[in-house]
């Protein structure tokens, strides 16, 4: 059919159909991902954010770090489209956000910092209305409240009005409305925030798990969180992005801290030699032994060895460089 | 049609936030005991008992003056409560258009001032038990007092924009009703000449709501509202669209 189509009315509309478009969406050409390119907001005497620069993928839980004040939420906002950018734009699968702002919001779920709910309202009359706003079918909305009442453990307070209920379950139930539609983009400014361990815990293996099949940034001042279920982590501070990087080679997780006795050879020209660019020394310590720094790459630390070992290199001591969230953050962010 | 779905969902949103506590429900009970306590008990000596007629005519005089009170209490929710409560950010994120939310809560509070002037409709039914009002003219006062109400509405909800609490809102609504409808500037804008009162006086609410009042249905008096409804729905929708 693909074929006749291209013979008959040859390559233009052969590429104007959608199947076409489908075939390059599953190839990849066309961007599942969410991006900000040269964004920038401007409020009267006051530059909130600069030229931000930076993709979030599919399947990869991204963390925004910063200090208060650093552009944070306004970074959200521009995502989201509840601000409009002073200058770049925000472009999702490759095209521009503000094309067509309330169709792309239907694919993004937001959740504000404190998560905002309509207090006055009993849980199921909140979702029902996320429901109806996001344009669910009558069927699926009821498929989806009974989905998140279930996985955000809220069907015993279903019917009560939210002002009455805790922080932790108001939370709880602004996450479920942003859940509902299951939406491909998720923007979560502390989602954890006034939850128990417990809750916690729970809402981070949700997050962690809604991240497989989706684009999902969240904001927090959770250090812990971010170890433990982000993979990518952007830091902020001042208006501007300092870090974009994963969070292992954040932590420089890739890279070893050898104990050498060089016997007053170049250790590092001699491992540069032999593939390993990325040797420093650290400090001399006693007894003639030189503490390295090793970048691993895509090396394991066997390799290390078994070099060393073949060109009978005295190694003591071989472990992982070790450094906190806090130490790394502080550190980036001038702290 | 996914328009209309959600300008429902806005619609019915803001029927559970008025009426699940019983702040909605004091407002248009005390709205409809002001009322007919001025009408049945009046200022001064002027009461339904002293007045020995029954028409409506004091009735469709208060009415606005208490409508400015209600709007203004009505329109301090509209925008202050969603940005008090952190919701306003929720609800500029969901794929809404400006005027699909600008649409669906001028509804809704046209919907409770509806109820608020419906509660009010055992008044001409008292009076028809001593005499025969002119019906047509009960009709008219009724339609009248409905467009202002509306008119009102479509104001305080342009006002209220700019203000973050509830208590600014309803103060500067009150103010700005009480300029746009108020005597006192009639007469102020008439101490200036008749040419600038009768040019001035094309927009003045209370000189169209006259005719309403007398029984007289002249289409010109409603496009004058529906007009001045248009006008500032669409500076709300602006302004919201501006503010992004």
């Amino acid at each position: 059919m693909s074929h006749e189509l291209w013979r008959k009315n040859g390559s233009h509309e052969f590429f104007r159909k959608p199947f076409f478009i489908v075939g390059i969406y599953h190839l990849g050409i066309v961007s599942k991902s969410m991006e900000a390119v040269q964004l920038s907001k401007e409020f009267p005497g006051k530059l909130a954010v600069s030229n931000l620069n930076f993709t979030l993928k599919p399947g990869r839980l991204t963390a925004l770090l910063g200090p208060n004040g650093a552009g944070k939420t306004t970074t959200m906002r521009l995502l989201t489209g509840f601000s409009r950018p002073s200058g770049g734009r925000v472009t999702i699968e490759g095209r521009d956000l503000s094309e067509n702002r309330a169709e792309f919001q239907k694919q993004i779920g937001y959740l504000p910092e404190s998560g905002p709910v309509y207090r006055d309202l009993t849980v199921l009359e909140n979702l029902e209305f996320f429901a109806r706003a996001r344009c669910l079918s009558e069927l699926n909305r009821s498929r989806s409240i009974f989905r998140v009442l279930e996985e955000l453990n809220l069907g015993d307070v279903r019917n009560l009005v939210i002002g009455t209920l805790s922080k932790g379950f108001r939370q709880r139930v602004a996450l479920a409305s942003v859940l509902l539609s299951e939406p491909k983009y998720l923007i979560l400014d502390e989602p954890s925030y006034g939850l128990d361990p417990t809750q916690m815990s729970q809402i981070r293996q949700l997050i962690q798990s809604l991240s497989k099949d989706r684009t999902v940034l969240i904001s927090t001042h959770s250090l812990d969180e971010v170890e433990e279920i982000c993979e990518h982590v952007l830091i902020m501070s001042k208006g501007t992005i300092v870090a974009d990087s994963s969070v292992q080679s954040l932590r420089r997780e890739d890279r070893l801290i050898l104990e050498i006795n060089d016997s007053g050879m170049n250790f590092e020209e001699f491992m540069k030699n032999n593939g390993w660019p990325n040797v420093f020394k650290i400090k001399n310590m006693e007894e003639g032994f030189v503490e390295y720094e090793v970048q691993l790459g895509d090396k394991k630390p066997e390799d290390i060895y078994l070099l060393v070992s073949r060109h009978q290199i005295l190694l003591r001591g071989m472990r992982k460089l070790e450094e906190s969230m806090k130490t790394i953050f502080n550190s980036i962010t001038g702290n | 049609m996914e328009s209309f779905n959600r300008i429902f969902a806005i619609i019915e949103k803001e029927f559970y936030l008025s009426y699940n506590t019983a702040l909605g429900y004091t407002f248009i009970v005390l709205f409809m005991f002001v009322e007919s306590l001025l009408f049945f008990f009046g200022i001064g000596g002027n009461s339904f008992w002293d007045r020995k007629s029954s028409d409506l005519g004091f009735f469709f005089v208060i009415t606005p003056y208490l409508l400015i009170i209600f709007v203004s209490a009505i329109g301090m929710k509209i925008w202050a409560e969603e940005k008090e409560s952190g919701t306003w950010e929720i609800l500029f994120t969901l794929p809404f258009n400006e005027w699909e939310v600008v649409l669906a809560k001028y509804i809704a509070s046209c919907m409770n001032v509806l109820i608020a002037l419906l509660s009010t409709i055992f008044i001409p039914f008292t009076v028809m038990i001593f005499g025969q009002p002119d019906l047509g003219i009960v009709f008219s006062g009724y339609l009248g007092v409905f467009l202002v109400a509306i008119t009102f509405v479509s104001i305080v909800m342009y006002f209220s924009l700019f203000f973050q609490t509830q208590i600014g809102a309803f103060l500067f609504g009150f103010f700005a009703l009480s300029v746009f409808y108020s005597p006192f500037v009639q007469k102020s804008i008439d101490f200036i000449g008749k040419t600038a009162s009768d040019w001035i006086g094309i927009f003045s609410l209370q000189k169209h709501f006259e005719a309403f009042r007398l029984g007289i249905l002249d289409p010109r008096d409603l496009y004058f509202y529906l007009s001045i409804n248009i006008v500032f729905l669409s500076l709300t929708v602006i302004h919201l669209k501006d503010k992004r």
